[in-house]
């Protein structure tokens, strides 16, 4: 098995924090993966090759890392939202490749709509938690935490706070708890 | 006093920024279940302890690890600095504390030194309370009273109790208290709690914050 990611790509981000929570053996081949590298054309994300299976972005690479490895990390009730935040025009990501890559940096409304988004992941952990479901698909983690993850923890580097989203800073904690958790650039080992 | 949280938004070894009247603060829980708030500002470097972490009773910087504690009067003393190990820390590094007290299922912070008082109304008769959630707007915190008073929980008044900062609504089956929080940075919240602990009236109060914010929000933001 190999995955073809760089360290500092929040795209593949979910897909080395489901490796590293499986206790996977993997293979990897560090490819420069950013926007100024790709020349506009976008990142296409992390590329898995696995006995003869070659997944490409994320979503794809996490579907098919669960359903060969630990299906019980698939969402048990279908992943819209998992496409979702794995999504190139999710506002999070677009805010922050934005932040980090541009001189200028994000416009307002895309900042404002990406604290919107967080907002949405907030809301829905809320009702969550009042139903004994602290994660997003319910009772048990999922690929879709991981891929939430990422866009949640780093939003800082567009200048948008947690202050605002209680329980996504307890879900945050959740997922910074789980066995073989491991960051990234932006996200401190500590916290 | 002014609410910053409900008490469940900050939980053992969790720290999160915050404002009041425009002061940056940060509040966090040891694990020992005591809650602080101190000015969000590491005495060294000027780096917001937000951004730090919790560990044992002590709020560490994330800039160079300079661990803080509560001291007797109150105020974070430096308890340890990592690139010094032998020396004494400075007693001139100590982080400012704000008065803090936990009622109503919230974190109280007094804006002045001694202000440990909370708002008038701010008491149920000593019922329990349940937490619904926290929202946060982006208009001052009289707007947003103004919008809940003009929106009561269904099945509820507002009481004529209810003062600037604590805002209660009353039915036959319910009792629900908003406490506004402003940060005098043009934008607020509101903590919400109930006495009834049934989970689906919960989850229905929970709905009618987030609608009353996202009326708010879209006036604001079109």
């Amino acid at each position: 098995m190999i995955l073809y990611d760089n360290d500092l790509d929040a795209d593949a981000y979910p897909v080395r924090l489901l490796l590293s929570v499986l206790a996977l053996p993997c293979d990897r081949v560090i490819i420069d993966s950013s926007p100024l590298a790709l020349r506009g054309h976008g990142p296409r994300g992390p590329v898995l090759e696995d006995d003869g299976t070659r997944a490409v972005g994320a979503a794809a690479v996490l579907r098919h890392l669960a359903a060969q490895y630990a299906p019980n990390w698939l969402p048990p009730s279908g992943d819209s939202l998992l496409s979702a935040l794995t999504s190139p025009r999710f506002a999070p990501r677009q805010a922050r490749l934005l932040a980090l890559f541009t001189a200028e940096g994000p416009p307002l409304g895309l900042v404002e709509e990406a604290a919107h988004r967080l907002q949405d992941l907030d809301d829905h952990l809320t009702l969550g938690e009042f139903d004994g479901c602290p994660w997003f698909a319910g009772e048990r983690p999922t690929i879709t935490d991981l891929a939430a993850f990422g866009p949640a923890a780093l939003s800082n580097d567009y200048g948008v706070e947690h202050d605002a989203f209680p329980a996504l800073r307890r879900w945050i904690r959740r997922v910074r708890a789980l066995p073989g958790f491991v960051p990234m650039p932006g996200v401190p080992q500590y916290c | 006093m002014i609410p910053v949280s409900l008490s469940s938004g900050v939980e053992p070894g969790a720290r999160t920024g915050t404002s009041v009247d425009g002061l940056p603060v940060v509040v966090w829980r040891g694990q020992d279940g005591t809650v602080h708030a101190w000015a969000d500002r590491c005495p060294h470097r000027g780096m917001r302890l937000s951004f730090g972490f919790v560990r044992e009773n002590a709020l560490t910087c994330i800039y160079h690890g300079w661990a803080f504690g509560p001291a007797d009067g109150g105020d974070g003393w430096c308890l340890s600095v990592p690139a010094h190990p032998g020396m004494t820390p400075p007693a001139k590094a100590t982080v400012p504390a704000l008065p803090t007290v936990e009622a109503l299922g919230m974190i109280w912070v007094g804006t002045t030194p001694g202000d440990t008082v909370l708002p008038q109304d701010a008491a149920v008769g000593g019922e329990p309370v349940h937490p619904v959630r926290s929202v946060t707007v982006p208009v001052p915190a009289a707007a947003l009273r103004a919008a809940f008073e003009a929106a009561p929980p269904p099945g509820t008044e507002i009481a004529e109790t209810s003062c600037d900062g604590v805002l209660t609504f009353k039915g036959p089956a319910d009792l629900v208290i908003a406490a506004i929080q402003g940060r005098g940075d043009g934008t607020s919240s509101a903590h919400v709690v109930t006495v009834n602990p049934g989970v689906p009236g919960r989850k229905a109060l929970c709905a009618w914050a987030a609608l009353v914010r996202d009326h708010l929000a879209a006036v604001v933001l079109p």
